[in-house]
């Protein structure tokens, strides 16, 4: 029933041996889901376990692959719990006292006959998954790149909770970060994560928080009160790995609209500004109104975005490199299962039918039945409002199925300030700048008005820059057409990364009114460097005429002195004494290596260049600013700006670092 | 809890002859803001013999600024010597102000807020052989204890670094029955606990107790709560 015309360029990775991870009658993760996953999959005829263009065999992690992550005594600990209950009294108490300093000893992850087997078996698959995707060298090797699978959907991994040394919150191994860690061994890739489990990716964002090569954004329900209690905005990553770990706690009962709202507003800026190779994402559906272990409010539409969002971004980012991954969805038989086949149609570009089949129903309705008054109660003892207790005959949800939250406006209002405080902080200007947040749209005239008061007769202005390197020409108020016709060079990359990605955002930025874009260019059309001015962001709300500078320079066009010309062009406003600019130098954005100098002295480099412009340091508590030394914010205060204006923005330059507040 | 617990042990230290340029790069390097001042001797005690660290004083920061705008200001002769020559002997405060490893936490806590300081040297008080006679003692440095290394402690007090989940449990009138049988329950369900809180915060008794519980499933917890009629705070609709 597959359909032939399709490539098949996506598979699925299973093996019935997985269905041994599984805890017990009472555990709330139940292996059935998976069996019910895969039995809908066949019965749709999505998937077909016979059809080897859609399969990919899967090995067990060696000790050797497990050690990337974990620690050999707590590998070897796991397999000592992983033989049976020992008869003599005395080992019975070893077994014990290693089950307690390896978090085995309560009744979330307790230790069970055979489970390093089938966790390494888990861990494998994903291992495969990723090498897979990447072309690395593996059993299973493809004789040409075009054979190779894009995508790789392996349901039964996704264990983000699991330590380096101890065992959490249902996970025994950390298939991701052995999957990921293989990666970077092997490669000079880097690896974007993507975590939509309700709960935070703790062991994911813990074995790479201080590594530049894997960004992890985890979007979860706040640790307020869910476990793992950790997940705050301002774990930013460690060292090297500074704003390389993104965290976003949303509220509890956070709906569709909220969270559509959040993954929109972030996930794009982020993966221009990171540049990943491949995604992985994992896909834990206990955001799903009906979960009852967490408190968001999902429904299969905000699932739908989530797998949409990650899809979409692996064909426009990653040459379409994606790892798909399960993880958490505690509502065994109506979420997880219809969840988890969307995400495969959707891999796959198979289309997905509407109902569900009768004879999955028949033969899983039974099961929900078995354990439904359990889960009503459950969700009850969690504060869920109790929900109409159905079983679902379609895929989607239907709305009417889910009340409207009481608080939705006030839930929505405080996601809306976690996301501008995460863009705030993780997102680069010159990013952020081609990417406004939605509700800012400011009803002003475009800045180019505005910045020719006297009304200048030709719209752009160009001028010629002789250096020793060659001739520049330097423009002001690029129109998008100008700049769809440049190319941009590849020394710059210092926001985006990769010269084409740095192109779509100087469009973007040209396409803005109310931004105004300079740059340099070669006769040969190919700009070097570039200067934008754009309002301030959220954290400069009310303030009228704040707008923000910024500037790069290609690599290969240092030291002749682009910069200040470049600058200086950009200024000459005849506005300019009615405005105050602000510039934020960020230490984390500094090519402190293509230029050989420490952050200190690229500090004074900059102060320098602004300075001679008239740009003044400011002591500041601005997030970004505030969070390094090295870090500074220059300002210049036109000389026709009111008085009450100037003391306004100098005010919030020292007021209170809680945009929450704002 | 006790000083010895959460103090800082390996410490970066300077002699009283060292110039502030030295005391200054190591500041610096470390990123730190204080340094203890010791001069070592040669003893013998019950823990056996070796270089022991005689605490001299404490040099800050601060101190160096100051030094370095003094330095540029005064006309005075004595002075009138670049900051970077001059000795912490010089400059160092006495640190007259000291902690012992068994100090309590809330002890050191106070003496920190009460007197503005942001360090305090932790030391123990030991005779010196030679000066038996006279009963000389003198004060060898063991530890540091700042305002960070408090924070920390409190953190991990409250479990913050273990993953967990977060209940509140009310005490009406300050009766610790429920909070108990929470426990036992928890105990029961198999369930780590990774803090219990309950101090009065307003009035002499605690009103309410916050538990963090090492588990992702609190839902049979909760239920066995719901049958004994403990009421508890969770995420709230």
């Amino acid at each position: 029933m597959l359909k032939a015309n399709l490539a098949a360029r996506a598979r699925l990775i299973f093996h019935p041996d997985e269905l041994n991870y599984n805890f017990g009658a009472e555990h709330p993760l139940q292996p059935s889901r998976i069996a019910a996953l895969m039995d809908l999959l066949e019965t749709c005829g999505l998937w077909n376990s016979g059809d080897e263009r859609y399969r990919l065999p899967l090995r067990a992690a060696t000790n050797e692959e497990l050690g990337l992550v974990h620690s050999a005594d707590y590998i070897a600990a796991v397999q000592s719990l992983s033989a049976s209950e020992p008869e003599n009294e005395d080992e019975r108490k070893q077994r014990l006292q290693l089950a307690l300093n390896y978090g085995f000893a309560d009744g979330d992850t307790p230790a069970l006959p055979g489970m390093h087997e089938v966790t390494a078996r888990i861990a494998g698959g994903s291992l495969v998954a990723l090498s897979a995707v990447m072309g690395l060298l593996d059993e299973h090797t493809f004789a040409t790149g075009e054979e190779r699978p894009l995508h790789v959907f392996h349901p039964a991994g996704g264990l983000h909770h699991a330590w380096p040394n101890r065992a959490s919150g249902f996970c025994v191994y950390n298939d991701i970060a052995v999957a990921i860690a293989q990666v970077l061994r092997a490669s000079e890739a880097k690896v974007l994560y993507i975590d939509f489990d309700a709960h935070h990716g703790d062991g994911v964002q813990r074995a790479f928080y201080d590594e530049p090569r894997v960004m992890t954004i985890s979007l979860h329900e706040t640790g307020r009160y869910l476990f793992p209690g950790t997940g705050d905005v301002l774990e930013l990553g460690n060292g090297l790995g500074r704003g390389y770990s993104v965290n976003v706690p949303l509220e509890p009962f956070t709906e569709d609209d909220s969270y559509i709202e959040a993954i929109d507003a972030l996930l794009t800026p982020l993966v221009i500004s990171f540049a990943p190779d491949v995604i992985v994402s994992q896909h834990g559906c206990d955001t799903h109104a009906w979960d009852p272990l967490t408190h968001l409010g999902l429904t299969m539409r905000g699932i739908s975005a989530q797998i949409k969002a990650a899809h979409q971004l692996a064909h426009a980012y990653c040459q379409g490199r994606w790892v798909a991954l399960g993880g958490g969805g505690y509502d065994l038989y109506r979420v997880v299962p219809r969840a988890w086949s969307m995400l495969w149609s959707e891999m796959s570009e198979q289309p997905l039918p509407e109902r569900l089949p009768d004879a999955w129903i028949a033969r899983w309705r039974p099961m929900w039945e078995s354990v439904e008054q359990q889960e009503l109660i459950a969700q009850q003892v969690m504060g869920k409002s109790s929900s109409l207790s159905v079983f679902p005959a379609l895929f989607q949800d239907r709305p009417e199925d889910f009340p409207a939250q009481p608080r939705r406006w006030s839930i929505g209002s405080a996601n809306r300030h976690t996301v501008a405080l995460v863009r705030h902080l993780l997102v680069p200007p010159s990013v952020r700048q081609a990417f406004p947040a939605a509700q800012r749209q400011s009803p002003l005239a475009g800045l180019f008005d505005l910045l020719h008061l006297q009304g200048s007769a030709t719209p752009s202005r160009s001028k010629m820059l002789e250096t020793q390197v060659g001739t520049l020409l330097l423009r002001d108020f690029c129109p998008p057409s100008m700049v769809e016709r440049l190319v941009v060079d590849k020394g710059m990359y210092a926001f985006a990364r990769l010269p084409e990605r740095e192109h779509q955002l100087l469009m973007s930025i040209a396409r803005r009114p109310d931004c105004a874009l300079a740059i340099a260019h070669t006769p040969e059309g190919v700009i070097v460097g570039e200067v934008t001015l754009a309002p301030g962001d959220e954290w400069w709300e009310g303030l009228e005429n704040v707008y923000e500078v910024a500037i790069e320079v290609s690599s290969n066009w240092r030291g002749l002195g682009v910069a200040s010309q470049l600058l200086s062009f950009a200024l000459e406003l005849d506005a300019l004494e009615d405005m105050i600019l602000f510039a934020l130098g960020l230490s984390w954005h500094w090519d402190t290596e293509g230029l050989g100098l420490n952050i200190y002295r690229y500090r004074e480099m900059i102060i320098r260049l602004f300075g001679a412009l008239g740009f003044v340091e400011y002591p500041t508590t601005e997030p970004n600013i505030s969070m390094e030394p090295a870090n500074v914010l220059l300002a210049r205060i036109g000389k026709r700006v009111d008085q009450r204006a100037a003391g306004r923005f100098l005010n919030r330059l020292l007021s209170s670092p809680n945009i929450s507040g704002l | 809890m006790i000083v010895s617990e959460v103090m800082t042990t390996r410490l970066i230290t300077i002699t009283p002859g060292d110039t502030l340029s030295h005391a200054a790069n190591l500041l610096r390097q470390y990123q730190f803001h204080h340094l203890p001042v010791v001069r070592s001797t040669f003893g013998v005690s019950d823990t056996g013999s070796g270089q022991r660290p005689v605490l001299e004083g404490l040099l800050t920061s601060q101190d160096i600024d100051v030094a370095a705008a003094v330095g540029t200001w005064s006309s005075s002769d004595l002075l009138h010597r670049p900051w970077q020559e001059r000795r912490v002997a010089e400059v160092m405060h006495r640190a007259v102000m000291r902690v012992n490893p068994t100090t309590s936490i809330a002890a050191a806590a106070q003496m920190l807020v009460e007197r503005g300081l942001n360090c305090l040297p932790v030391v123990e008080y030991e005779r010196l052989e030679q000066e038996k006679d006279s009963n000389g003692t003198e004060a060898l440095l063991v530890g540091l204890i700042t305002r960070s290394d408090l924070l920390m402690a409190l953190a991990r007090s409250l479990g913050a670094f273990e993953p967990g989940m977060q209940l509140s449990i009310p005490l009406p009138m300050g009766d610790l029955t429920p909070l108990a049988q929470t426990l036992t329950l928890a105990a029961e369900l198999h369930i780590q606990v990774r803090s219990v809180l309950a101090a009065p915060l307003e009035g002499n008794v605690p009103l309410s107790a916050t538990l963090r519980l090492g588990t992702i499933n609190p839902a049979p917890l909760l239920l066995r709560l719901q049958e004994a009629n403990i009421s508890y705070t969770f995420a709230d609709a």
